[in-house]
């Protein structure tokens, strides 16, 4: 709260005895009483509260009652802890946790592994395989290539004594050569 | 905390040593269940140990570590609350003609043989400690932090995640709450 903006103070009389006191005023009366005595107001919040403390009989009857039920939460019991056995397990629960973890850790690691080698493997394999319709596209092509040829193969001694390739065009455009379509077909 | 974030394993018994009662308390009071809590307990200090290396130098520690214990108590509350197993708010058998609120029944049952007496540091405990179950978990665990931490408003509402206004409300509750449930009780410690 803005220290320059005192709360506003209700009437704690009407705000703990009238029945049609609105609730508001009584929680806005232990908001402040609970941060008194928590010490969290500031500087002219508490001198605020303190003055009407020393006016208001029902608002310090308000905060002592609820200091005195404060204080009777000393009486709750604290744990009685055997603390060396405490530590000890666990420490040893740590221990475990951390070692199971290593254990996963490694297990991980080792199928993680695998799963690399498995990938190379495969890898090499369909480098292996690729290389291999590669070499048997270029040698494919080159027996297709031999094939379409044939006929030119067979006459090659022949073809040789021409020695002008147009001539032999021409007479491969007037059909001479037979079984061998002609570029026209 | 530093040195175990190093990894010094003496340095987190130290840490151990100096937290744990305090840890197993307030899990105690936010779980009503001993064995529970220290089960929980322990897991909050494997948590601390398995994150120490995220621990930022400067911020406080009792901080951060009930922030982790109020995310285990949460966590087991509602594991507990989906397995039925416990009624945490209401261990007490609640069967017969007598009021439900313990507390009631403790005054009721002390008064008919006594009219006034004073009341002994077990049954105190034991008012006191229903007292306390009867604030909702927040206003629990505000109540916790506040009184045995003694954390300002500002660190209760880091640790839960809340506005300081909201924190100011909630104790503000809980003090009128447990102003209410032992106002019978307030006169200087004696059964009405």
């Amino acid at each position: 709260m803005d220290e320059a903006d005192p709360p506003p103070f209700l009437s704690s009389e009407k705000a703990m005895t009238d029945p049609t006191a609105h609730p508001d005023e009584t929680t806005e009366m232990d908001e402040l009483l609970a941060a008194y005595l928590d010490n969290e107001l500031s500087d002219t919040e508490r001198a605020t509260v303190e003055t009407r403390l020393a006016e208001d009989d029902t608002f310090r009857h308000r905060l002592d009652e609820l200091d005195r039920a404060w204080d009777m939460l000393e009486a709750l019991p604290k744990a009685d802890l055997d603390d060396e056995k405490f530590v000890r397990t666990t420490v040893e629960m740590i221990t475990v946790a951390a070692s199971q973890e290593i254990k996963q850790f490694e297990q991980k690691r080792r199928q993680s592994a695998k799963l690399r080698q498995v990938f190379i493997g495969l890898g090499i394999v369909a480098l292996v395989g690729a290389g291999y319709l590669l070499a048997q596209w270029r040698l494919g092509r080159h027996d297709r290539t031999l094939v379409e040829n044939l006929p030119v193969i067979q006459q090659i001694d022949e073809l040789e004594q021409v020695e002008n390739i147009d001539f032999l065009e021409a007479l491969k455009k007037e059909g001479l050569f037979t079984g061998e379509p002609s570029d026209a077909s | 905390m530093l040195l175990v974030r190093d990894d010094d394993a003496a340095a987190f018994e130290e840490l151990m040593l100096r937290y744990q009662r305090r840890v197993v308390t307030v899990l105690e009071h936010l779980v009503a269940k001993r064995d529970l809590a220290e089960d929980l307990a322990q897991d909050v200090f494997m948590r601390i140990y398995r994150s120490r290396k995220t621990y930022v130098p400067g911020s406080r520690f009792s901080t951060w570590l009930f922030t982790i214990v109020n995310n285990v108590a949460s966590n087991a509350r509602r594991s507990l609350a989906r397995r039925k197993e416990v009624q945490i708010t209401n261990p007490v058998d609640q069967s017969g003609s007598q009021s439900a609120d313990p507390l009631d029944r403790m005054a009721t049952a002390a008064s008919g043989l006594m009219p006034t007496r004073q009341l002994d540091k077990s049954e105190m405990g034991s008012i006191v400690r229903q007292a306390v179950q009867s604030l909702n978990e927040r206003q629990r665990m505000a109540v916790l932090l506040s009184k045995f931490e003694e954390m300002s408003y500002n660190d209760i509402a880091e640790t839960m995640g809340m506005s300081v206004q909201a924190i100011k409300s909630l104790l503000s509750r809980a003090r009128a709450n447990l102003k209410d449930a032992l106002q019978p009780y307030l006169q200087e410690g004696t059964v009405p």
